[in-house]
């Protein structure tokens, strides 16, 4: 598996220059580095998110600023603000996948996308807490709706598909993750207002 | 960042039912130019769209998928096994001198996807263990009420009431070292001062022992803030004002028309310490702060495995007999035996779900003021509060064990020797915890079988001169009286929340443990205070002393509070003498009662067993209250009710409004409301015009705010 990935590969995701003699190598990132990465990938996942709407783009649209933000990891400051740097490049992943798609989905006009792109800059505070709260929420489901609930969200499946796995119409499957995704938020603003985070 | 509450929450229901479409995939292009819309300008929107898109990436990103096994250990050790994968790597690369950094972001690269897929959880997964649950949250179909009843009967519009808004805490920003913001918030009041200890505890020893000692010495604290702060006080309030918040205050229910003739019809000049006397030897009394105490200790809704009625009758015997409270708070925490024979068993049986971490958390929240959940999973944000508090705490209640046979149950000390408690730290390292209460710690060493925790406990928290059991206490009943709690939290005293009057605190705090927790002792300083004789009204110079916007409270008014479910329909059976129509039938009163007012309120299981009432005390909800049949009857002035009655009795028009006005408001009315009626009932022709008006006066009477807050 790892001799998959060969230096070719690299060059042709643009990752490393083709030409050996344009510069010398620059150091391997530093254990700080890849620490800030891997802690900010749901940041930068949710980030995307929430301009795209849709869960698999925004898989998409991480994993093409992921290859961005490796291949300029030696433009990183160590000390700057990790997370602004990388939302610029993830704006700009958004922005050129919007491109892409425009003609054929539903997708949000540019003020908005700008706007919510904003907002979410400003709301990453209230993130690690809302997920821990949401980690406490989902464990208070009843074991029913927990279930339904993960089955909804395993990996590749949809509303429709649960409804077919279950042979429940899939109107009434679509009203229960409604209502438990409700409860889910409900319960999350209540921890966090308990918490003192207003 | 702002949190939604449930208002808001209905407010924007149409926006979740778009987000919703939005969410499966099943949303058409017009649906989607309306969620644009609604998002555009609206920025409470487009916060909640993003709050709750980032609740659907969470889940879809880690939480409910089935890679969540990563743990804290994990998350932190990449770095570590970063080189392992490297190495490997540079083996099957081809060897060549200027070309590792190619092979080694390359690697890097698969370390990322990796972590991408493993390195998921990096805080707050240590409490996948709760688990145990058995009832279910309530759907959102038992929230929705308020919208269809914003008219009430026959249509007529109800005028909209202003509630404060809660205040935006003050806070700060400050960056971690990656930039990112860390937002503190002070639960303290803004402008407050930070007391030195030295001189909160001399004034606070300096208080007399007489009941006229410590009013006094209520005023003097009070007033030395009003001049500090350059504000004078309200005028008193006159009496009608003042006799309808004691009563609610005091015994839950305004009092009824013939009560409130006579009180302002008496030129006693001891009247109001009179019937401060009287009332707290009234039976509604027991049963009002049976009912304030019951609601706190196990909630509205009733938990599993516990006799309400049971906990009722061992706190309708302890304010009956004005036991005193150190007692009484000793008895919740070592309770023993039988849920049913022993009443007090059921708070803590109420809070024993999730291995008992509820209990522990609502120990501290209710009897010492101290928020100690949040230090179950971390250390305290704004204090020096550290993790093995919580756990030290917990260890007490160890011993606890809930038998249940054929629908008996009843709570036990095992006898056990508690063994350390493991917890985890937000690193992932575990670490062990033993009881330990205010520096005392019990090692297996020093505990034998004979020794029971929870007893231990619950007499290391009450001795003492000052004890935050009596502070807790004051702080509530304070906050009972006067509208706000010295803290901004009533029961949030740690060391971050910096009390208004620190010395007032403290010395009260003192002068109840001498007064062997002396309960109704403690009412009377209150409510013969000076504060608590002034209106509720701002004058010129005091528009600044309102707690609900933040401002440190200074009492100079007293601030206005919304009726809770109970007192607003104990109020409207009063008012409405719906209860004659049941004879002297208390139970089945307390019946309605109970039917009434679970519309309100929906529970939660959690870490400190919430609930949330969604009674806010508005109009629309107090109209709510009315559809019940048995205010519905009792409104219907074509029976033999009360409202018929008046208007079929022989008196003048004035005497009838007059009637009403007392019956519903504890007041003469005023000119302008007479005056109004009979312009109205002039203007109609047919023949019914006075009887008619006269209701939609009472109407009006009842669904005023006049009548539905505390002033």
């Amino acid at each position: 598996m790892l001799s998959e990935i060969s230096r070719a590969d690299c060059i042709g995701r643009g990752l490393v220059a083709s030409s050996p003699d344009i510069q010398p190598a620059p150091t391997v990132p530093s254990e700080e580095f890849v620490q800030l990465f891997s802690r900010t990938q749901r940041r930068i996942y949710l980030h995307i998110l929430g301009q795209v709407g849709n869960p698999n783009d925004a898989d998409e649209i991480l994993q093409e600023t992921n290859v961005v933000i490796w291949s300029k990891f030696d433009r990183f400051e160590l000390g700057t603000n990790f997370i602004a740097w990388t939302f610029q490049i993830a704006n700009f992943e958004v922005l050129k996948f919007r491109d892409r798609r425009r003609s054929n989905r539903l997708v949000f006009s540019d003020d908005i996308v700008e706007a919510i792109a904003e907002d979410s800059e400003e709301s990453q505070d209230d993130l690690d807490l809302r997920r821990a709260a949401l980690g406490e929420c989902l464990g208070k489901l009843r074991p029913k709706d927990r279930e339904l609930i993960q089955t909804r969200y395993a990996p590749g499946n949809k509303g429709k598909d649960v409804a077919s796995l279950l042979g429940r119409p899939s109107n009434s499957v679509y009203q229960s993750i409604g209502r438990i995704r409700k409860t889910l938020f409900e319960c999350i603003n209540r921890r966090l207002s308990a918490e003192g985070v207003r | 960042m702002k949190n939604v509450d449930s208002r808001q929450l209905e407010e924007y229901s149409g926006l979740f039912e778009l987000l919703e479409l939005q969410l499966e995939d099943r949303i058409s292009r017009s649906e989607f130019e309306r969620l644009e819309a609604m998002i555009r300008h609206d920025s409470t929107a487009r916060k909640l769209y993003l709050q709750y898109i980032d609740l659907h990436g969470m889940l879809h990103y880690d939480t409910a998928a089935p890679h969540v096994t990563a743990t804290t250990e994990a998350a932190e050790a990449i770095p570590k096994t970063q080189p392992a994968p490297a190495e490997i790597c540079l083996q099957t690369s081809r060897p060549q001198s200027a070309g590792i950094m190619p092979t080694v972001v390359s690697c890097l690269v698969l370390v990322v996807l990796f972590g991408y897929f493993a390195f998921t959880g990096d805080d707050g997964d240590q409490l996948g263990r709760v688990d145990i649950v058995e009832h279910p949250a309530p759907g959102p179909g038992s929230i929705a009420t308020s919208d269809q009843n914003s008219t009430g009967r026959n249509g007529r519009r109800m005028g909209p009431i202003q509630l404060p808004e809660r205040p935006v805490r003050p806070r700060e920003n400050r960056s971690d070292f990656n930039g990112r913001t860390i937002e503190v918030v002070y639960n303290a009041w803004e402008g407050s001062p930070v007391p030195s200890k030295d001189s909160v505890s001399q004034a606070a020893q300096r208080v007399g022992s007489s009941d006229a000692d410590v009013v006094a010495f209520i005023n003097e604290q009070i007033q030395k803030a009003w001049e500090d702060n350059e504000v004078s006080p309200s005028p008193r309030s006159e009496d009608p004002e003042w006799l309808r918040r004691t009563y609610l205050d005091l015994v839950g229910h305004i009092p009824t028309a013939k009560q409130a003739r006579e009180f302002l019809a008496s030129e006693d000049p001891r009247k109001r310490a009179d019937l401060i006397n009287a009332l707290l030897e009234d039976e509604d009394y027991v049963r009002n702060w049976t009912t304030v105490w019951t609601n706190l200790l196990i909630g509205r809704s009733n938990p599993r495995e516990v006799d309400r009625l049971a906990l009722k009758k061992f706190l309708r015997e302890s304010f009956a007999n004005n036991r005193k409270w150190d007692e009484v708070v000793e008895e919740f925490i070592a309770a023993q035996g039988n849920h049913k024979e022993n009443g007090a068993t059921n708070f803590l049986l109420a809070h024993v779900n999730d291995q008992a971490l509820p209990a522990t958390a609502t120990v501290a929240r209710l009897f010492l003021g101290q928020q100690l959940q949040c230090l179950q999973c971390h250390n305290h944000p704004f204090n020096d509060w550290q993790q093995h508090k919580f756990w030290g705490f917990h260890g007490f209640f160890s011993q606890m064990e809930v038998v249940s046979d054929r629908g008996s149950t009843a709570l036990i000390d095992s006898g056990s020797i508690p063994e350390a408690i493991f917890y985890e730290r937000r690193n992932g390292l575990m670490r062990a915890a033993y009881p330990e209460f205010n520096g005392k710690k019990f090692r297996p060493e020093d505990v034998t079988e004979d020794t029971r925790l929870r007893e231990e406990l619950a007499t290391m928290m009450t001795s003492g001169e000052s004890t935050d059991v009596a502070r807790a206490f004051v702080n509530r009943m304070w906050q009972h009286f006067f509208g706000a709690a010295f803290t901004p939290a009533v029961d949030d005293m740690g060391p971050h929340a910096v009390p208004s009057h620190p010395e007032l605190l403290e010395g009260l705090a003192r002068a109840f443990v001498r007064s062997n927790y002396n309960v109704k002792q403690l009412i009377r300083w209150m409510t013969n205070s000076e504060a608590y004789q002034l209106s509720s009204r701002f004058n010129d110079t005091n528009e600044i002393d309102d707690p609900a916007a933040g401002q440190m409270p200074l009492f100079s008014r007293v601030y206005v509070k919304s009726m809770s479910v109970e007192q607003t329909f104990d109020s409207l059976m009063i008012a409405t003498r719906a209860g004659d129509a049941l004879g002297a039938d208390w139970d089945a009163v307390d019946r309605e009662r109970q039917r009434v007012q679970k519309q309100f309120v929906m529970q939660w299981e959690t870490e400190d067993n919430d609930e949330a009432n969604l009674f806010n005390g508005s109009v629309p909800q107090a109209l709510m209250m009315m559809n019940s049949p048995l205010i519905q009857t009792a409104l219907d002035s074509s029976k033999g009710t009360y409202i018929g009655r008046v208007i079929r009795s022989p008196g003048s028009e004035t005497d009838k409004i007059e009637a009403l006005a007392m019956a519903a408001l504890s007041r003469p009315p005023s000119s302008g409301e007479i005056a109004a009626v009979r312009e109205m009932a002039r203007s109609r022709s047919f023949e019914n015009g006075m009887s008619t008006r006269l209701e939609d006066l009472f109407w009006a009477y009842l669904n005023s705010s006049e009548f539905i807050l505390i002033h």
